[in-house]
């Protein structure tokens, strides 16, 4: 279909082997699988993920796939006849992928980091016990990889946060968040597509439009893009 | 064009879906009750996708600011037309000026308006869907208000009797394929989904137990509430897709149903997954109303697939016929 | 009797609702003096055929001794639309749309006739009270076969 997200991957640049591990695979619905790789949230484990989504995604059966953090959904136009036939196949599909390193663009997003809108960048300070201005540092500094796209139209889960700005979710959401928000989740760094309700941690403000209905492809991020954060003013 | 004259929020155009841009966070949208969208599209000679108004709180009113045929289907709200009486699951040909007026239903929960030629707003993204979260789609992404007008499409030559006709209601075409239970609960037939054997001798609850809707309940997900669920041990997913029909289960051991503008990704345990064919059902159940789970297969969800297409292959097929054989008993 | 047109492929009941074929019948019965026939298809739908509506008031009446010789002329039949069967309740409903003893305005639907998946109304002609239904839920009825009688309003 034309009016499409695109492929939803862009075209591998190299492929490399890794080890075969048995992923999960289990039905969420009458004509959905969720494929889930083994081992960490690791970029190896990612790229043979998307690797998978690549093989996958031009059966014939297939409406639409969803890579999400190491793990595939796949969701097919009808309730298959034979569903364990299907499981066997993703698995094989699996066990025949291979790494693939995507070639993604370069998007820099310039950030307000601090403000008005940081609302939670003293509890990052508290947590990680580092200064305002360090928990900026390390953020801004940092090589990001888009993993997935998902939980609003356009965001980015970005893979790539230095482990000691890590900062679990919080516990109660804020109610109203701005899109455009720079935010940190666990391990996850992102920039807010909607303003509502979310649990993570507010650092920054990005004007940047990550989605316009109105484009083709809608979303600017995709799955394999590098992300820089440019520290356009730093408010503390 | 129609003219809406009095509506509560909440309701919006909608088609039967966007596919294509879950990899991109966009949620499907698309009719909480697909088959009553699929049956008032064909009554009127559309395509059984096109758009169409959603209804949900009331009272509903629009005007009709030129000829046209209209079907109502879905919950039954004592449609009216300029104070005339109509059958549930009807279709008739109204005149310019002609007022609309639909009541809350007293069972069931949203109705389904559609014209012949379809709704004209703007696709987006392959869909005529709205997408409140996203604010996107149907008209200029939000809900209807009163005073919104609508653009209906051109339509062919639509041969609808003048005193209308209807269709037999899902419920009562396909009652073998869609069990009741004898105290009114709805049986939504689901199977188990990944972390289902995690739950251990706790699922069972799951299957017992009659749920309640809870009002924290919208086109995004219903939220039931009865005798808490839980893991022996919390587990931490990763964030992947979910789909309309997913059952999570928070750590407060409540069930979320996913539905038709079902979030893209989620990370909470997985107990069960609502069977496609049953989301219609659970798309016209009210909050407050209760529904029990019964374990199902994908060779029973086959079954009922086939059915449902039968009945709209049969409604599709004989509607040329009656048209026909009316016109002909018309000129005798 | 008009040509035999061209046998289509369809089915039985596509056959016989064809608008031509239905027309040919009816000639054909009237011509024969009868006065309606049942076709019972594979699938199991009848679908009864009756010749010329004077006939088929007049039949319902010969078949259901409700409408006897004593009953005033002034009554008003409703009619069926279409063959089918007819249905004194919508199925989504619990209650009929008139009931029996009740006035209703012309165009008003009293009841409806089953076509396959498809519901046609029975609507009353003109103003009166709903007097009697002459036939039951689920039965069969024909074109024309006389459903409900209205007492005139004054």
């Amino acid at each position: 279909m034309s009016f499409m997200q695109g492929k939803a991957l862009p075209t591998p640049a190299t492929i490399s082997a890794v080890t075969a591990d048995e992923p999960k695979i289990s039905m969420i619905g009458t004509g959905a699988y969720l494929i889930e790789a083994p081992g960490g949230f690791d970029l190896p484990t990612q790229r043979r993920i998307w690797a998978l989504s690549h093989a996958v995604e031009t059966w014939p059966e297939v409406r639409e796939i969803v890579p999400g953090v190491t793990n595939l959904l796949v969701i097919l136009k009808q309730t298959p006849e034979e569903p364990e036939q299907l499981q066997a196949r993703l698995r094989h599909e699996w066990n025949c992928a291979r790494s693939v390193d995507l070639t993604g663009k370069t998007v820099e997003i310039p950030v307000t980091y601090g403000g008005e809108h940081a609302t939670d960048l003293a509890a990052v300070c508290d947590y990680s016990g580092l200064s305002d201005r360090e928990i900026v540092r390390l953020h801004w500094q940092g090589n990001y990889t888009v993993v997935a796209l998902g939980s609003a139209p356009g965001f980015g889960y970005l893979h790539g946060l230095d482990p000691r700005i890590y900062m679990p979710r919080k516990t109660v959401p804020s109610l109203r968040m701005l899109k455009g928000t720079v935010t940190i989740g666990g391990m996850q760094t992102g920039v807010s597509v909607l303003t509502g309700p979310n649990g993570w941690n507010s650092i920054g403000f990005a004007e940047m439009q990550l989605f316009d209905p109105a484009k083709t492809p809608p979303a600017l991020l995709a799955p394999g893009d590098r992300v820089r954060f440019l520290p356009e003013r730093i408010e503390l | 064009m129609i003219e809406v004259l009095q509506t509560g929020p909440l309701n919006t155009v909608q088609d039967l879906g966007r596919f294509g841009f879950r990899n991109a966070g966009v949620t499907s949208s698309g009719a909480m009750d697909r088959l009553a969208l699929m049956v008032g599209n064909l009554l009127v000679g559309n395509d059984e996708g096109e758009a169409v108004v959603e209804v949900q709180t009331f009272p509903f009113r629009l005007r009709f600011e030129r000829d046209m045929t209209v079907a109502i289907t879905g919950a039954d709200c004592d449609a009216r037309v300029d104070g005339r009486r109509l059958p549930p699951w009807w279709a008739l040909p109204v005149s310019s000026g002609q007022v609309l007026e639909l009541e809350a239903p007293r069972r069931s929960a949203r109705a389904y308006l559609s014209f012949a030629g379809g709704i004209d707003v703007e696709p987006v993204m392959g869909s005529r869907s709205t997408s409140l979260r996203g604010g996107f789609g149907g008209l200029e992404g939000r809900f209807l208000a009163a005073n919104d007008r609508l653009a209906i499409g051109g339509a062919l030559a639509c041969a609808v009797p003048p005193g209308g006709f209807g269709a037999l209601p899902p419920a009562a075409a396909l009652a073998e394929h869609f069990p009741a239970s004898e105290d009114g609960t709805l049986l939504v037939r689901a199977i188990p989904a990944g972390e289902y054997v995690l739950f251990g001798a706790e699922a069972e609850r799951f299957w017992s137990q009659t749920w309640k809707i809870s009002s924290q309940s919208d086109r995004t997900g219903y939220r039931l509430s009865g005798e808490p669920i839980r893991l022996a041990s919390p587990v931490e997913l990763r964030s992947h897709g979910v789909v309309p029909g997913v059952v999570q289960m928070p750590p407060s051991g409540e069930p979320i149903i996913q539905m038709s503008d079902a979030n893209t990704a989620g990370g909470y345990p997985k107990i069960a997954g609502v069977i496609d064919v049953d989301l219609w059902r659970l798309g016209q159940a009210r909050i407050g109303s209760r529904i029990r789970f019964v374990q199902s297969s994908v060779a029973e969800a086959r079954g009922a697939e086939r059915a449902v297409q039968a009945y709209l292959d049969d409604i599709r097929r004989t509607l040329p016929m009656l048209t026909q054989a009316l016109a002909a008993m018309s000129r005798r | 009797m008009t040509k035999a047109r061209k046998r289509k492929s369809g089915s039985l009941a596509e056959q016989v609702l064809d608008p031509a074929t239905l027309e040919e019948i009816a000639l054909w019965l009237e011509n024969a003096g009868v006065r309606s026939i049942e076709i019972e298809t594979e699938g199991g739908r009848l679908v009864r055929i009756v010749a010329g509506e004077d006939a088929a008031s007049h039949g319902a009446g010969m078949d259901r001794p409700v409408l006897g010789p004593t009953e005033p002329p002034s009554v008003s039949p409703a009619k069926a639309p279409i063959a089918g069967h007819f249905l004194s309740v919508h199925p989504a409903r619990h209650a009929a749309e008139a009931a029996i003893g009740a006035s209703v305005r012309p165009e008003q639907i009293l009841g409806f006739v089953s076509v396959g998946p498809l519901i046609m109304p029975i609507h009353a002609e003109e103003a009166g009270t709903l007097g009697a239904c002459t036939v039951e839920s689920g039965d069969l009825v024909g074109y024309g076969d006389t459903v409900f009688l209205i007492e005139p309003a004054q």
